[in-house]
């Protein structure tokens, strides 16, 4: 499969777009592709990963372009977030119950098997997820 | 994103329509301020127009909840969409909201507290 590549400027108003093309992956596969749910919790991922972006790499927004990659295969799905603003090292913390802040790179962490960010130019965030694990597992269960 | 909010007994409904996001999360925690500072006491939140909630939209529910138990008061949830659902699964959330799938529900919930 093709690796798909989208680029919008990193404003929150855009960001549904990028969770667009998260949702429209689903349609690449003939059999064995992600479920529903794996593709609403992507977009979920993919939206805080690039509000991220906005909020802390732009201050609140910018025309600067951010892109998103997404690299369909069989048993995993690889997405790439470029961008140019400042970067963001801030590592994932436990988030208290009733907290009003702070989930977001934890749900980055919760979707994705691996996530890595290679500071630079562009900024790079490597999110990998294995669905097909979570179809073994799932048969297992039955 | 649109808010409106309605009076029915001891119960304010408040119904959102759109998108819980960094945008309108800020006004909506705004907007229930606003209400239990003007006396509301339950709230009960219709979701079920609303496509996407992320983080900044859940803490705006977070930040309505405890504003609700300052005011010995109640925030409850009701009718949460599929796309929504993803983010109260991830974060645990459904584990301190009071959620419902219809609107009757919840307000039989909430009468005589």
């Amino acid at each position: 499969m093709k690796t798909i590549e989208v680029k919008v400027p990193a404003r929150y108003e855009y960001l549904g777009m990028l969770r667009a093309a998260v949702m429209r992956v689903g349609a690449l596969y003939t059999e064995g592709g992600p479920s529903r749910e794996h593709l609403n919790r992507w977009a979920l991922a993919i939206h805080e990963a690039a509000s991220n972006v906005v909020r802390h790499g732009y201050q609140g927004g910018s025309d600067d372009l951010m892109q998103l990659m997404i690299e369909p295969h069989t048993d995993e799905v690889r997405f790439t977030l470029l961008d140019y603003g400042r970067p963001n090292t801030t590592q994932p913390t436990a988030t208290p119950p009733m907290s009003e802040s702070g989930y977001g790179l934890n749900l980055i962490h919760a979707v994705m098997d691996q996530v890595n960010y290679e500071p630079g130019r562009p900024h790079a965030l490597r999110m990998t997820d294995r669905f097909a694990e979570w179809h073994v597992a799932e048969h297992a269960e039955k | 994103m649109t808010i409106s909010n309605l009076p029915k007994g001891n119960v304010t409904v408040v119904r959102i329509a759109g998108e819980l996001n960094s945008v309108s999360g800020p006004q909506l925690k705004q907007r229930l301020n606003d209400l239990f500072a003007g006396g509301a006491r339950h709230v009960a939140i219709d979701l079920s127009s609303v496509a996407f909630i992320d983080s900044m939209g859940l803490g705006a529910l977070v930040a309505g909840l405890k504003n609700a138990k300052q005011h010995d008061g109640m925030l409850v949830l009701v009718g949460l969409r599929e796309q929504a659902r993803a983010i109260f699964e991830l974060t645990m959330a459904y584990r301190i909201f009071d959620l419902f799938d219809t609107m009757s529900e919840a307000e039989s919930f909430l009468e005589g507290r």
